[in-house]
């Protein structure tokens, strides 16, 4: 059963790796955390839970060419797989399924 | 343009991150750098930088062991801690199961071990400990060096002067013997025991009272006491509104300052050897004495921080001998010395007890070769769940490990034991001869002796404990003896070597006491020069309120002696300064009025004694030659002295010395009796110069004793006749109290605790290392017998008689007990010289004592065989046979 469950670091990471759209580093992945949660989410946290993504196969990367002003090094870039795209919605939906329940209480 | 990092700092970032992806988090880093210096500038990105550098390190960290975790490694290592704790279990559960192995062996080695520290404490506490005072390496005792003579003391003006002239000392203090009548809570008078000393003593030995204060120098003008914690609670019940009121003593009123601390033990009176604890102390002004040839003055110092005591000592001897040359007439031959205060107390205990403690060693020993059998025994019992745990994959380390661990349980079981047997031990002793040992209240199971204890208890564990865990880890042990249950060839030659050195340990003990106990018995029947039975003796001290003048307390005794002797009950009464084998060595220097006066230091000089009329025939000395005092010789009659044989040997070795006459004290006196030599000190030592002066005729002298120990002469059991003494004193004077009712057999007893002491201790360390061998020897024997069962159940088949059976039991017995007997007196004829100086009138090497060692250990043999014996005639072979079959 590996592999389905997300932490709350990882949901964030995924949700990152979306917004920073089809070609995202790490690097932007951070910043969109940082600049989303308030906190400085570090390089090894997120090098941790992108380890962590892809062996449960939530996540994807692959190379792109070689950059000239990057020295020559090639880029990483993430991609959420569709499995991810399922379990964040489960996600998702469980949250507002709860928020709705909290809120049905609290009217009338 | 981009902004690159620290170059430092990047070069420590590559060696930091993994190899792998290295180049691509490098870049991600730089890339942050950036970022943050466009934003924030150089100093927060360098910041960030490394906070980065410190995550990505930490997940490197974590993440790269994890992956070659597995399930091998897991396994390999528990913690040390959890091994031996199920270790420990191990062992209790399987100590459980075999109650009566444990029992045995943990009592064996609770009797070795409580032996140990009980000897230990009394070690610790006499000679280890430093003294319970402040800094007390840097207190000294002052003495006296002499030619020919141990006198010590010094006089208070030679003291004056050292304190003055010294240039190693911070402070000199002194210290005098001498009793009161002091008036308790109750209004009884008492006769008290008193340390005069100066106001600097307590400061300078550094004391605490327990209630009020000390003395200071501003006391020495007033009556003032300190009181003795003992006797302020025995006698005022420890009131503390006693402190800054007065007390009677000699009949004046004197404050009281304060309550010494019950811990304080004032060390004086064991440098002087005669330990009696002062009762209360009062001052000795400096400036009070100024006869430099009266040396009644003991002198305690504290050094200069840093100075040793031989420097001290030089410093001392530079003092003396400008004295020599100042004081010719006082203190030629008078050198001076210092001793460190510590090293004075122990000294005289410390052969008696380190010779205890080697001897209870000795014996802890035998009780681990005991162990050591029992294990072997149990060992072999035990190869085949070792070679089970060896091929399940124990390695021989583990297996050791956990032997070992085995018999730390029992030795921490016999340990814990231990400390209660040492516990009721050194109680015993304490109650026994505490009163005549120093520092006897310090003397106890304290943080050191229960460390001593552990330590002792780890090392035993490994001395029993490593040969049968040797034997069990050979591996050829398992291949050959699997199943049978044989012990092989080896460990029974271990075992019997271990029985053979039992046996020569044993051996050394009974010989150390055998030697011990003829001496013992040597001291026992010298003949002390008197009557030992018969005799009561007492010291009145009649208050110097009711008899100010001296021919008034000669008035009184003449009355109470004449009151005593009317008792039907007893025979005579007399009374003398000093009884024999007190001890007490006042000397004056004497010599025949017909021969010129000897230079000042070359004179004899003679133990002196003022005596009454009946003192000889009460006390039981017999007259040589001439007559006794009798009361005519008072202080209107003509001088007259009695000498001991020992004076007419060494005086008129040719002459009879009855009409001649001696100088002492300045003052001629006609001889008119020679007594018999009587033991004055301890009962080991010779005949001593001994003068007698009639009480009567010392009046103007110190020798007129206000407390004179008096001897009373009964038919009956003298014991019984104290109560009748003090009725008929008291007759005489209601006011006089009493103290010291011993009979003379009692004081021969003191004088000789010593003796006693160590023979006994000596003799119960034998007699249970005797108990303890015989124990050892007949578990061999019998283990050897049951393991022979079969061969002997076949022997009597085939029609060997019983007695060809037992023979060879008994052969095998006495080969062991023979070889260590050889071993044991060979190391005894070795060792014993270290007693020679314990010994009174036998030589170390005694023959007799050596010839009766083979009969006792041949009754070791005899009880240890006795058993394994009659099991082997018994063996019926048809069972046997079916049995094993």
């Amino acid at each position: 059963m590996k592999g389905q469950k997300l932490g709350e670091l990882e949901e964030l990471v995924l949700l990152a790796i979306r917004a920073a759209g089809s070609e995202a580093v790490v690097v932007d992945v951070q910043e969109i955390l940082v600049e989303n949660t308030g906190r400085l989410v570090t390089l090894g946290a997120i090098y941790a839970s992108l380890e962590r993504l892809e062996g449960k196969g939530f996540a994807i990367s692959t190379f792109g060419s070689p950059e000239a002003k990057r020295g020559g090094k090639r880029k990483r870039f993430y991609r959420v797989t569709p499995q991810a795209e399922k379990a964040l919605t489960e996600s998702r939906d469980a949250r507002q399924r709860l928020w709705e329940a909290g809120r049905a209480e609290l009217l009338p | 343009m981009k902004h690159r990092p620290p170059r430092l700092i990047r070069w420590v970032a590559a060696r930091v991150l993994p190899v792998r992806r290295s180049s691509e988090i490098l870049s991600d880093l730089d890339e942050v750098f950036d970022r943050v210096t466009r934003r924030a500038g150089v100093f927060r990105a360098t910041f960030r930088y490394m906070r980065e550098l410190g995550s990505l390190a930490r997940w490197h960290l974590v993440s790269s062991g994890r992956p070659h975790k597995s399930s091998q490694l897991q396994m390999r290592k528990r913690p040390m801690l959890e091994q031996f704790v199920s270790d420990v279990r191990f062992a209790l559960r399987s100590f459980i199961r075999r109650p009566a192995f444990a029992a045995l062996a943990i009592a064996t080695l609770s009797i070795g071990l409580g032996g140990v520290v009980t000897m230990f404490s009394v070690v610790n506490g006499i000679l280890l400990k430093p003294l319970d005072f402040e800094r007390p390496e840097e207190l000294v005792v002052l003495k006296t060096l002499r030619s020919h003579t141990s006198f010590e003391s010094l006089s208070q003006p030679d003291l004056i002067d050292i304190r003055e002239q010294n240039e190693t000392l911070r402070d000199v203090a002194l210290w005098r013997q001498s009793s009161a009548v002091l008036v308790g809570g109750d209004g009884r008078p008492r006769e008290v025991n008193v340390g005069l000393v100066s106001s600097n003593y307590f400061e300078l030995v550094g004391t605490t009272s327990a209630a009020g204060r000390a003395f200071t120098e501003s006391d020495e003008i007033h009556r003032v006491v300190v009181l003795s914690n003992s006797l302020w609670q025995s006698a005022f019940g420890g009131d503390n509104s006693l402190i800054g009121n007065s007390v009677s003593i000699d009949g004046h009123p004197v404050t009281v300052l304060g309550a010494s601390n019950d811990r304080f033990e004032d060390p004086v009176p064991q440098v002087m050897g005669r330990g009696a604890q002062p009762d209360l102390w009062m001052l000795q002004p400096w400036t009070s004495n100024n006869n430099r040839s009266w040396r009644g003055f003991w002198g305690v110092a504290r050094a200069r921080s840093g100075v040793s005591v031989a420097e001290v000592s030089a410093d001392l001897h530079r003092i003396a001998l400008a004295h020599q040359s100042d004081f010719p007439e006082t203190n030629t031959d008078h050198d001076w010395t210092a001793v460190s205060l510590h090293e004075r107390i122990a000294a005289p205990m410390r052969s008696v007890l380190w010779t205890l403690f080697a001897a209870v060693s000795l014996l802890m020993l035998i009780a681990c070769a005991n162990v050591a059998n029992l294990l072997l025994t149990r060992a072999v019992g035990r190869v085949q769940e070792m070679s089970v745990r060896n091929a399940l994959g124990a390695g021989r380390g583990r297996i050791l490990r956990q032997l070992l661990t085995e018999s730390l349980v029992l030795a921490g079981t016999g340990g814990a034991m231990g400390l209660f047997v040492a516990y009721v031990g050194v109680s015993a002793l304490v109650q026994v001869v505490g009163e005549r040992i120093p520092r006897a209240a310090e003397i106890g199971l304290d943080s050191g002796v229960l460390l001593f204890a552990l330590a002792a208890a780890v090392g035993t564990s490994v001395l029993f404990g490593l040969a049968p865990a040797w034997r069990l880890l050979k591996p050829a042990v398992a291949a050959r003896d699997s199943g049978k249950g044989s012990a092989g060839l080896s460990v029974n030659r271990l075992r019997s070597s271990l029985v053979v050195a039992e046996i020569a340990l044993a051996v050394i003990l009974m010989v150390g006491a055998g030697l011990l106990l003829k001496s013992f018995s040597l001291v026992n029947s010298i003949d002390v020069g008197f009557d030992r039975s018969s005799v009561l003796t007492f010291r009145p001290t009649p208050p110097a309120a009711d008899y100010p003048a001296p021919e008034s307390l000669t008035h009184f005794y003449r009355q109470m002696f004449a009151a005593l002797e009317e008792r039907p009950e007893i025979q005579s009464a007399g009374g003398a300064s000093d009884i024999p084998l007190s001890a007490n060595s006042n000397s004056v220097t004497v010599y025949r009025s017909d021969r010129p006066q000897p230079a000042s230091g070359e004179g004899v000089s003679a133990l002196t004694r003022a005596a009454t009329a009946n003192f000889f025939r009460s006390i039981g000395s017999e007259f040589q030659l001439g007559r006794s005092f009798v009361e005519a010789d008072d202080s209107t009659a003509p001088n007259v002295m009695i000498i001991n044989e020992a004076t007419a040997r060494t005086f008129y070795p040719d002459e009879n010395p009855i009409g001649k006459s001696m100088f002492l004290m300045g003052v001629e006196r006609q001889i008119i009796g020679v007594v018999g030599d009587t033991k004055q000190g301890g009962p080991t030592e010779g005949p001593r110069i001994t003068v007698f002066i009639p009480y009567a005729q010392t009046v103007q002298s110190w020798l007129h004793r206000r407390a004179l120990s008096v001897v009373v002469r009964t038919a009956s059991q003298p014991d019984a006749l104290a109560n009748i003494v003090r009725e008929t004193v008291w007759s005489v004077n209601s006011g006089v109290p009493m103290r010291d009712f011993k009979t003379t057999e009692m004081l021969f007893e003191e004088r000789i605790w010593e003796e006693s002491f160590r023979t006994w201790l000596m003799g119960a360390f034998a007699a249970i290392a005797t108990l303890l061998t015989t124990v050892g020897v007949a578990g061999v024997i019998s283990y050897s017998v049951s393991e022979r069962r079969r061969e002997i159940g076949i022997r009597k088949a085939l029609g060997a008689p019983s007695r060809r059976v037992v023979s060879s039991i008994m052969k095998r017995t006495l080969s062991m007990t023979g070889l260590g007997l050889v071993i044991g007196l060979g190391f005894a004829f070795a060792v014993s010289g270290v007693i020679e100086n314990m010994l009174f009138g036998v030589s170390a090497r005694d023959v007799r004592v050596f010839a009766v060692v083979p009969f006792l250990v041949a009754i070791v043999a005899g009880c240890a065989a006795f058993f394994p014996v009659r099991t082997a005639s018994l063996i019926d072979p048809a069972t046997t046979l079916r049995e094993d079959g």
